[in-house]
């Protein structure tokens, strides 16, 4: 027989454990050549509003997918070679060369390389249609992308994974040739210690967890953004020394708990199940960090846009807002606007003529727009004076709201001086960070609000150029009427021009697109992890079955029956499956909250919306994968029993 | 008393009559309560699908089995797992304890199966490991201690609950000649004191000798069958004389190991 049709029925002998490699390495290829497809696409290299941004951020995706990628190949492979040493080693033995067992790895490796691009590359190209279909819908492109996969995408796709799987044969090669040929034969077969768990490390595992936990649920927006990357790194480094000394400590709370352990569930289930989390702690921990990723970002993914979409109004609070610099009396284009609004049957919609002066505010090196106190109180509208009426002295600041909140927080009030043109004023200011005024604008982002007596002294005295004439419509943004005239809005008011005309509907319709986007590549780069953390999740299950295989005969010989192993199994399997699961979750509620303290929001139901979602994808994969486990572990049962006990 | 009582097991593999295996042929015996059994015969004679047939495992193609007057044959899927579990007991050649229970886990695993209250559970443990030496090892794992000891671990798990009849094969296969001593030592110590009924298949003449009756088989039919006197060293010879009559097979046993 020849080394390659060796390499070949070792492919089709053990299909199942190759299935969850080949297939979750081949939907990585399948969405690297979509996100290459899409970045490559003639028709985006230009021209469509935030192709760009949809193109870097495709890149960015794909860069990210590669490097991810690479490591699951590298962690794969190496527990491939450690399933495969003992028949290598057999091999070896029976007279096999070192240059023939370099062909079988390298064989095997190519196999599967070819059947993981092949499938990656056709399916991806099946989809490539309705990839841009979608795309294209949430980009609103005017014109439908069409297919197109030139040469390049092929190219780059197969290089970079091509590259990938050379790497990872060199690896696997240098594993078994530094092993003898009685290291290889005798692989897995040492005895296993029996799993104890440290007390110390479990302390500090606790104490890291803890000490992250309180970094990210900080009340002070400034030490979550500063913990972001600490605080993964703690975290992730408390899961993996957690799921493993806490698992057991539990477990062997359980097993000295001597009424509940010796029952037959418990009894058969929870001595073999310390083993497995012993052997598998890496993995596990692996995977909860996965799913925790997954969470936060479909979590995160989702609160931006829910939130920027209800921002849209605290951003843009004006339905329309048209900005004129300069002094000139003359300002046509509130007819043209005008024209447009009645063309739409908007023409009765409040008009609020507005005057703001161009100022600096030199203590906080800031540029302002400076308003009168009557304005800001029609705006606010709640009644409670924020400025004393006598004191001319006194100023307000509005600040922008961002989504984000990560800046610090603001004084009580301090003294600043106001410059507008040659004039200068000592003020006492104090800050408003309740939403804006107007739209934002050049100069308009924030708004100093003075006394009426002060602001008329100044508008009286500066020069035309300092001035700046707002037109506001007021009223209700989100009508059929009002998305078609602020699109014709934005269409004549292009060029040079195009800041000047802002509207509450053109900013939401933005934001759609923008966080649609997000979510857009979210989700996907979600879907690659979650197919690795499923991919490892089932290796590893496979890679341990021969094993399973054993004790559940061994268990049979005693007489237990075939219902009990079946409960025994698919339990054991629970944990391993939902361990994981519960510590990405509770991982991703606490990233959450922090994001929630960010957006001064309760966040919460996003990220359990995500995860009550994955909760479903994960049953589903539990329960296919557990017939498949069981139907693996029957066979081997099976074919036991067919060939006696004894 | 009886119990267990083979009729005319016949087993045949393969369908087509070209490729027809007759394993078990017609084979007839019968055992009495509390009696060390032993059932020799050289490799392919059928003893091990006698092992199978009589310890329900596989079903006879003609026959029938009766274990304490019960017709195993009527018993079905579920019913027969928990038959095997609460009447019978199994020691294998490689002891077949599971890795991840101490010894004193191992041994209480069919009464944990049987859902006995804990107190009982230790109680009979620790009785049934200090009849087998083993008392001290309860907290050990199965490879932390000698093959000899993991044997005797399996003789009290297969016989902690008391069963009908207790099942073994080739149990000094995998042991030296010192740890052999022991585990048939063992073997008859639980005959004696605990009554059990026991079973044994063995290629093993120095393991047939502590029997009290030894069959012997050949191509599936009882050759005939052997009572132990007096002495331990003259069942041997016997042993060994039937063996040679027997032919063959046998020659791999050398006999100096008395």
């Amino acid at each position: 027989m020849s080394t390659w049709r060796i390499a070949s029925r070792f492919f089709r002998h053990d299909w199942r454990r190759y299935v969850a490699f080949v297939g979750s390495t081949a939907f990585t290829v399948m969405i690297y050549f979509l996100y290459t497809a899409l970045s490559m696409h003639p028709d985006l290299q230009g021209g469509y509003p935030y192709a760009r941004q949809a193109v870097q951020g495709m890149k960015a995706a794909a860069v990210v997918i590669a490097i991810f990628a690479f490591l699951f190949l590298l962690y794969s492979s190496s527990s491939f070679v450690r399933l495969r040493m003992k028949e290598l080693g057999l091999l070896s033995l029976l007279g096999v060369s070192k240059r023939q067992l370099i062909q079988i790895i390298l064989g095997e490796n190519l196999i599967i390389a070819a059947v993981s691009l092949a499938a990656g590359l056709g399916v991806g190209l099946l989809l490539l249609k309705l990839f841009f279909m979608g795309i294209s819908a949430l980009l609103r492109l005017p014109r439908e992308l069409p297919f197109s996969a030139g040469v390049g995408v092929w190219l780059r796709t197969i290089l970079v994974f091509g590259g990938m799987f050379a790497a990872v044969s060199v690896a696997s090669l240098r594993a078994v040739l530094r092993r003898s040929v009685v290291e290889l034969v005798r692989a897995g077969r040492k005895p296993k210690a029996a799993p104890r768990f440290s007390a110390w490390r479990l302390a500090l595992g606790l104490l890291l967890l803890i000490g992250g936990y309180l970094w990210a649920g900080s009340p002070n927006p400034t030490m979550v953004v500063t913990g972001v990357v600490p605080v993964t790194l703690i975290v992730s480094l408390a899961t993996l020394i957690l799921i493993r000394e806490a698992s057991i400590a539990c477990l062997s709370w359980l097993h000295g708990w001597g009424r509940y352990y010796y029952r037959p569930g418990p009894f058969l289930t929870i001595s073999q199940l310390a083993y497995k989390i012993q052997d598998n702690y890496r993995v596990l921990a692996a995977t909860a960090i996965l799913v925790a990723v997954i969470l936060t970002a479909i979590g995160t993914a989702f609160t931006l846009y829910a939130l920027s979409t209800s921002d849209a109004v605290n951003t843009y609070p004006i339905a329309v807002q048209l900005v004129q610099y300069g002094g000139t009396d003359e300002r046509p284009s509130i007819a043209a606007v005008h024209a447009v609004l009645a063309k739409h049957g908007l023409d009765r919609m409040p008009r609020r003529e507005l005057v703001a002066l161009r100022g600096r505010l030199t203590g906080r090196k800031l540029d302002v727009a400076v308003v009168p106190y009557s304005f800001y109180r029609e705006i606010r509208a709640d009644g409670r004076e924020a400025l004393n009426s006598g004191d001319d002295h006194e100023a307000i600041l509005v600040f922008p709201r961002a989504l984000l909140h990560g800046q610090r927080k603001e004084a009580e009030s301090w003294n600043d001086r106001v410059q507008i043109g040659e004039e200068e004023l000592a003020l006492t200011v104090k800050p408003d960070e309740a939403g804006r005024l107007v739209n934002p604008g050049r100069h308009l982002l924030y708004n100093l609000v003075v006394s009426d007596v002060v602001y008329d002294g100044l508008a009286n005295r500066v020069a035309p150029g300092q001035r700046i004439h707002i037109s506001m419509w007021t009223g209700d943004w989100r009508g059929r009427a009002m998305q078609q005239a602020s699109s014709e809005l934005s269409a004549l008011f292009a060029g040079q021009e195009k800041k000047l005309v802002s509207t509450t509907t053109g900013q939401y319709q933005a934001q759609v697109t923008q966080m649609g986007l997000l979510v857009f590549i979210g989700v996907f780069v979600s879907l690659v992890f979650i197919a690795a953390c499923f991919s490892l999740l089932y290796s590893r299950l496979f890679t341990d079955i021969e094993e399973d295989r054993r004790y559940a005969c061994r268990l049979q010989q005693v007489g237990v029956t075939t219902r009990e192993l079946r409960g025994q199994a698919l339990s054991q399997m629970a944990v391993i499956f939902f361990l994981p699961f519960v510590v990405g979750l509770v991982h991703s509620t606490v990233a959450m909250h922090a994001l929630g303290t960010l957006t001064r929001r309760t966040v919460l139901h996003y990220g359990w919306g995500a995860a009550l979602l994955f909760l479903f994808l994960f049953g589903a994969f539990f329960l296919g994968t557990g017939q498949l486990y069981w139907r693996a572990l029957q066979d081997g049962l099976q074919r036991e029993a067919r060939s006696g006990v004894f | 008393m009886t119990i267990l009582k083979a009729s005319g097991l016949t087993k045949v593999y393969g369908s087509s009559r070209r490729a027809e295996t007759r394993a078990l042929d017609g084979f007839s015996f019968e055992v009495e309560k509390g009696r060390f059994v032993g059932i020799m015969g050289p490799s392919g004679s059928g003893k091990t699908t006698l092992l199978n047939v009589l310890a329900t495992i596989d079903a006879p193609t003609s026959g029938t089995v009766l274990v304490d007057g019960l017709d195993t044959s009527r018993l079905k899927g579920e019913e027969l797992a928990l038959f095997r579990r609460k009447r019978l007991g199994f020691v294998f050649q490689d002891y077949n304890l599971l890795d991840s229970l101490s010894i004193e886990e191992n041994i209480a695993l069919p009464l944990v199966l049987d859902r006995r209250p804990l107190t009982a559970i230790k109680r009979r443990v620790e009785e049934v490991a200090a009849w087998l030496g083993i008392e001290e090892l309860l907290n050990r794992f199965p490879y932390e201690v000698s093959g000899g000891q993991q044997q005797r671990a399996a003789i009290a798990r297969a016989i902690v609950h008391e069963p009908v009849l207790v099942f073994a094969d080739e149990p000094t296969g995998n042991l030296d000649s010192r740890s052999a001593r022991a585990v048939m030592d063992a073997f008859t110590l639980i005959n004696a004191r605990a009554g059990a009924t026991i079973l044994m298949v063995t290629h093993d003449p120095f393991a047939a000798s502590f029997c009290q009756t030894v069959f012997f088989i050949r191509d599936g039919r009882l050759y005939t069958e052997i009572h132990r006197g007096d002495g331990r060293q003259a069942f041997f010879q016997q042993i060994l004389d039937v063996l040679s009559q027997m032919g063959g097979a046998y020659d791999e046993h050398v006999a100096d190991r008395v």
